[in-house]
Parts: C-alpha cells; sequence; structure tokens
C-alpha cells in the first residue's frame, strides 16, 4: 500500500484494549442450595 | 522507565483484506503477504528484511523490531478508503488464483476500519503500526470484476468470529462504487 514517506514516529497506547473480549462462557450450573438448618430452639 | 505515550486511543485507518479459509476456520489475511490475522487476537508486525523479495523493495537489511522508519515494515492503513482500494486494485489478482506466497487462495477480498497501536509511523498517507486489529469490516457484494458473490451472507457471518460489526455492501464491488457508498464515512481517522 502507497502511504507515503514517514513523517514522524509515535506510541499509541490505547486505554481501552481494541481487541474484543471473549464471549462471556456460559454460566455454569449453579450448585444447590444448602438445606436450611433447623432451628433449635434455646434451652 | 518508558516514556509517556504520544496517544492514548487507537488510531484507526483503512485497509483491505483477502478472506481466507485456513484450518481454523475463514480468516482475515494481509492482501500481498496472506498472513492470517487471528482473532481476538492483536496482529503484530514482523519485518521480513532478509527475505529475497523484500529486498528489492526498499527494506532494511538488518533484521529489526516493526515497524523501523528507515523501513518498509509494520502493518499498514491508509487515511482514506481511496487509496486503501488502490492497492487492492495493484495487488488484486483474480480469484482463485495463486500468488506464489501464499499457502491459501482468498476466496474474497474485504475492506474495513483497522486500529493502530504500539509503535507507529506516521506516513503522509497512512500508518505501519506495530500491533493491529480489525475495528470494522465491509463485505462487498461484487468482487472488483463486477461477478457477484453468491455466498456473502455465509463470508459476513463467518466474518463475526472476529467480534466487530460486519457489514454486507450490498450491489457493489468496483473501488468507486464502494467509495461512493461509504463516502461519508471514506476517511476513518
Amino acid at each position: 500500500m502507497e502511504i507515503g514517506k514517514p513523517e514522524r514516529q509515535i506510541t499509541v497506547e490505547p486505554l481501552e484494549d481494541p481487541v474484543p473480549r471473549e464471549m462471556p462462557a456460559e454460566e455454569p450450573e449453579r450448585a444447590p442450595a444448602e438445606p436450611e438448618r433447623e432451628t433449635v430452639p434455646a434451652a | 522507565v518508558t516514556g509517556a505515550p504520544d496517544y492514548i486511543a487507537a488510531i484507526v485507518g483503512w485497509r483491505v483484506w483477502a478472506v481466507l479459509d485456513t484450518d481454523d476456520g475463514t480468516r482475515l489475511a494481509s492482501v500481498y503477504y496472506r498472513v492470517p490475522w487471528p482473532v481476538r487476537h492483536r496482529l503484530s508486525g514482523e519485518c521480513f528484511a532478509g527475505n529475497g523479495l523484500s529486498r528489492f523493495l526498499g527494506w532494511h537489511s538488518e533484521g529489526h523490531l516493526a515497524p523501523n522508519r528507515e523501513c518498509q515494515c509494520g502493518i499498514y492503513a491508509a487515511r482514506d478508503v481511496t487509496n486503501a482500494l488502490q492497492h487492492l486494485r495493484a495487488t488484486h489478482r483474480p480469484l482463485h488464483s495463486s500468488s506464489g506466497l501464499a499457502r491459501t487462495k482468498p476466496f474474497h477480498y474485504v475492506l474495513g476500519w483497522v486500529s493502530l497501536w504500539g509503535d507507529v509511523v506516521e506516513c503522509r498517507a497512512g500508518w505501519r503500526a506495530e500491533h493491529a486489529y480489525p475495528q470494522r469490516i465491509f463485505v462487498p457484494a461484487r468482487t472488483l470484476a463486477s461477478e457477484s458473490v453468491t455466498d456473502v451472507e455465509t463470508i459476513a457471518e463467518s466474518l463475526a468470529d472476529y467480534g466487530v460489526p460486519v457489514e454486507i455492501l450490498a450491489g457493489v464491488g468496483t473501488g468507486s462504487e464502494i467509495a461512493r457508498v461509504l463516502g461519508p464515512q471514506a476517511r476513518a481517522a
């Protein structure tokens, strides 16, 4: 590609990554909730 | 200690890509060297100095990191879409032909915006960069020879792997048609 003569050399450090992130993986199945503990009345 | 960068946002320019079938799927590739562009990972420039073909093109003879101001290396992008299209016309070969450098053969050519960052050599009409990734891809529905591309939607869908917007340019193929359709956005940066 013809882009002409160099004019200057610069440094570019984007704050935001130009590469899109991977699609989030499917959420793992949630572990079954722990059964509620029976409350024992205080003596 | 590194110095402060000159810019904190990627430069955006125009370029054209060949579209190849690879073992990993449909991929963009540089038109001349047919280097496949990875999906969801940046492409980093590499100087081909020492490559016999490059020696005659004004490249530095000693190895170095790309881009080097005194060489011709780096990942290229143009300020203007017409400039990028001129490159495509200049290097265009009939589809499915072999360039000698290519291990795989392109079945279409597309264009788009590309983000550039890292060390960048700024030139009068474009840039040569250390790192790059497509930002937006336009898929012409016709080839430069005005042949219809029957599977243009499939091509567009497969290029969606890059995770950036992919847009079909319906009914256009030639450089002047593309430049007209893209008119208002023909200058990306």
